[in-house]
């Protein structure tokens, strides 16, 4: 995998704590989430994969709300689901470490598909 | 006649002690692991209590690729710059099958599974189970994998927490986000040398340790620490749905414990060499599926047998257990001819007669507890906190009367709530 640049740079560090969600989208990403400094595809490179670029054995629904989607931004170990500072989202299953988490979380919102990897696809830990 | 006398899905730790049962018992048994190699999938804190493994495996010991014996228990309440901490080690915490030992499962369930294949299990790896083959009745009567189709008179699900077969096999729907948290782990290398050093612990001894409090940055979870013989494991299992709420997104906390002073000092100059994340099942219990029905049996995190209690998280021991137990019925059901639900029902009896059973009935009301008080997490680690500066800080100004100094500190959560979490906490154990 290759180290991609971390697109969840939304920070307002003054803004208030609490959720803006009925403020407005814009204002919501912005306070929701504070500004990281961690890059996780980084260690995601480290990780020893054998990526499926064929399928996709994650989907999710089209247009899934923000509300939902800010879910998966903050309980996916691998730092899948983004949101950049213009509220736009993103998701790429290629380092999934396939924890199922993200089912749990959205599987019946914005999750349209969990299945495992194709044969021989997927995380391959050398440790665990 | 089916294709096997038993189909085992997974090789985890349920799995391939369940197969290694069948096949000691000469049952014709195959394994099914979607991991191109058995392990590759799993990951753990790494922590095993050895009682289950001696009683499938007694020489265990000298083969199992264990990686250091846990000596040194500790249990750290922490805020953003403090660190309160219990420490400590005992002889009875040393006495071989009362031990523990840090694993890591690609390795350990590498040799888990060696060891069902010696005793003549059969493995197909890299491919998943898919589904599950039903009779007119509803009765489990194989697997589907990729094109295949294969038949078996017993059905073992060993396939984790993330199982994806236990709705159809006995009508277990996903289980909440509140009843599960998502457990992160970096594996960190380092020298053997200085890990011994670092932990103040014999060769070949090391430490476990978990941070309650800013490690999860007062969400419902906390962090945790296994010494390897030359890594260290280092991670965070925190309940999912209470995530929901967080500032920090799970990877920036773990990245934040690993700047926590306290912790920081402990990893310095090691090396990341792999970034994980597995789901750990906390509802306890109340959230077990049934256990059989007709033509098959569930082992292990399928039917999420797995208690978190904050200083502790346990799985493998009750997995492994199960494991043997399912194995073992399922060959007398086999021998008696009888795989329907009430043939296998010596397994959930063997449970219910073991500790498995006994002990998720016992932490039952944990999940609750710790769901009904937050204040561990964020109130009792900056108590311990302002006591501790109390006690420990001399700048130089008269020092007050603990008594008076100590009052306004406990004001904050209260008495009455102390009181009232500290009953809770006894009674939920
Ligand atoms: C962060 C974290 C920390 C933990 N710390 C500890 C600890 O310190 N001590 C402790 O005792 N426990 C701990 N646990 C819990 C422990 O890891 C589990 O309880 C244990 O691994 C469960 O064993 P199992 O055999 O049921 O499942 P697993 O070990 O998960 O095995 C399931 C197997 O099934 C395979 N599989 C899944 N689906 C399919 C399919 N469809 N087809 C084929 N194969 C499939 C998987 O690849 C896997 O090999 C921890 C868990 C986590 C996440
Ligand atoms: S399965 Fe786990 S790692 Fe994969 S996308 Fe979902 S939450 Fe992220």
């Amino acid at each position: 995998m290759s180290a991609k640049s971390n697109t969840i740079t939304v920070a307002n560090e003054n803004s208030s704590n609490d959720f803006g969600l009925e403020k407005g989208l814009k204002t919501a990403i912005v306070t929701a989430i504070d500004s990281l400094t961690v890059n996780t595809d980084e260690y995601l490179a480290l990780n020893k994969y054998e990526v499926d670029e064929a399928n996709a054995h994650i989907e999710l629904i089209d247009n899934p709300s923000e509300e939902e989607f800010l879910k998966l931004v903050r309980v996916c170990p691998a730092a899948l689901y983004k949101i950049d500072a213009e509220g736009k989202q993103s998701f790429d299953y290629a380092g999934c470490l396939e924890c199922g988490t993200c089912r749990i979380a959205c599987g019946d919102t914005i999750i349209a598909k969990w299945e495992n990897p194709q044969p021989t696809m997927g995380i391959i830990y050398r440790y665990g | 006649m089916a294709d096997f006398d038993a189909i085992v899905v997974g090789s985890g730790c349920a799995g391939a002690v369940a197969a290694h049962e069948l096949a000691s018992a000469q049952k014709n048994t195959l394994v099914i692991e979607r991991g191109e190699r058995n392990g590759a999938k799993n990951m753990s804190g790494g922590r095993l209590y050895t009682h289950s493994l001696a009683a499938v495996f007694p020489e265990y010991k000298t083969e199992a690729p264990l990686e250091r014996r846990i000596a040194h228990e500790r249990l750290s309440f922490i805020t953003d710059d403090a660190c309160t901490t219990v420490d400590f080690s005992s002889g009875q915490m040393l006495v071989p099958n009362s031990d523990s030992y840090s694993v890591l499962r690609a390795e350990f369930d590498e040799w888990l599974s060696s060891k069902a294949e010696s005793a003549g299990a059969e493995y197909i790896n890299g491919i998943a189970v898919e589904g599950l083959l039903k009779d007119d009745s509803g009765r489990v009567i194989g697997v589907r994998a990729g094109d295949d189709e294969i038949s078996a008179d017993i059905v073992i699900l060993a396939d984790g927490v993330n199982s994806l077969l236990s709705k159809e096999a006995v009508g277990f729907k996903a289980p909440l986000p509140s009843t599960m948290a998502v457990g992160i782990k970096q594996v960190i290398e380092l020298p053997e040398a200085v890990i011994s050093d670092r932990l103040l612990s014999q060769d070949g001894d090391g430490a476990a340790w978990l941070f309650v409090g800013d490690a999860t940055h007062g969400h419902i979870g906390g962090g945790f620490m296994y010494t390897n013989r030359a890594s260290i494991s280092l991670g965070l299992v925190a309940t999912i749905s209470d995530l929901f709420t967080a500032k920090r997104p799970i990877y920036q906390m773990l990245e934040d414990l690993k700047a926590h002073s306290a912790v920081a000092p402990l990893i310095k100059g090691g090396k990341v060499v792999e970034h994980s994340g597995h789901m750990v099942p906390e509802g306890g219990l109340k959230m077990m599926p049934p256990l059989t029905a007709d033509g098959v049996m569930l082992a292990g995190e399928s039917a999420m047998m797995c208690i978190n209690l904050g200083y502790m998280v346990r799985g493998m021991d009750y997995a492994i257990a199960a494991g043997m137990h399912a194995g073992r019925a399922a060959a007398a059901a086999l021998n008696k001819g009888d795989t329907s639900a009430a043939g296998l029902a010596d397994y959930q009896k063997a449970l219910e007669d073991s500790f498995v059973l006994q002990d998720l009935r016992q932490f039952s009301g944990f999940p609750h507890f710790m769901e009904s008080t937050t204040r561990l997490f964020k109130e009792y680690p900056q108590m311990l906190s302002d006591v501790m500066n109390t006690l420990f800080v001399v700048d130089g100004r008269p020092v007050a009367p603990l008594k008076k100094s100590l009052k306004p500190i406990v004001k904050q959560v209260g008495l009455i709530n102390m009181l009232k979490d500290v009953r809770g906490g006894i009674k939920a154990l």
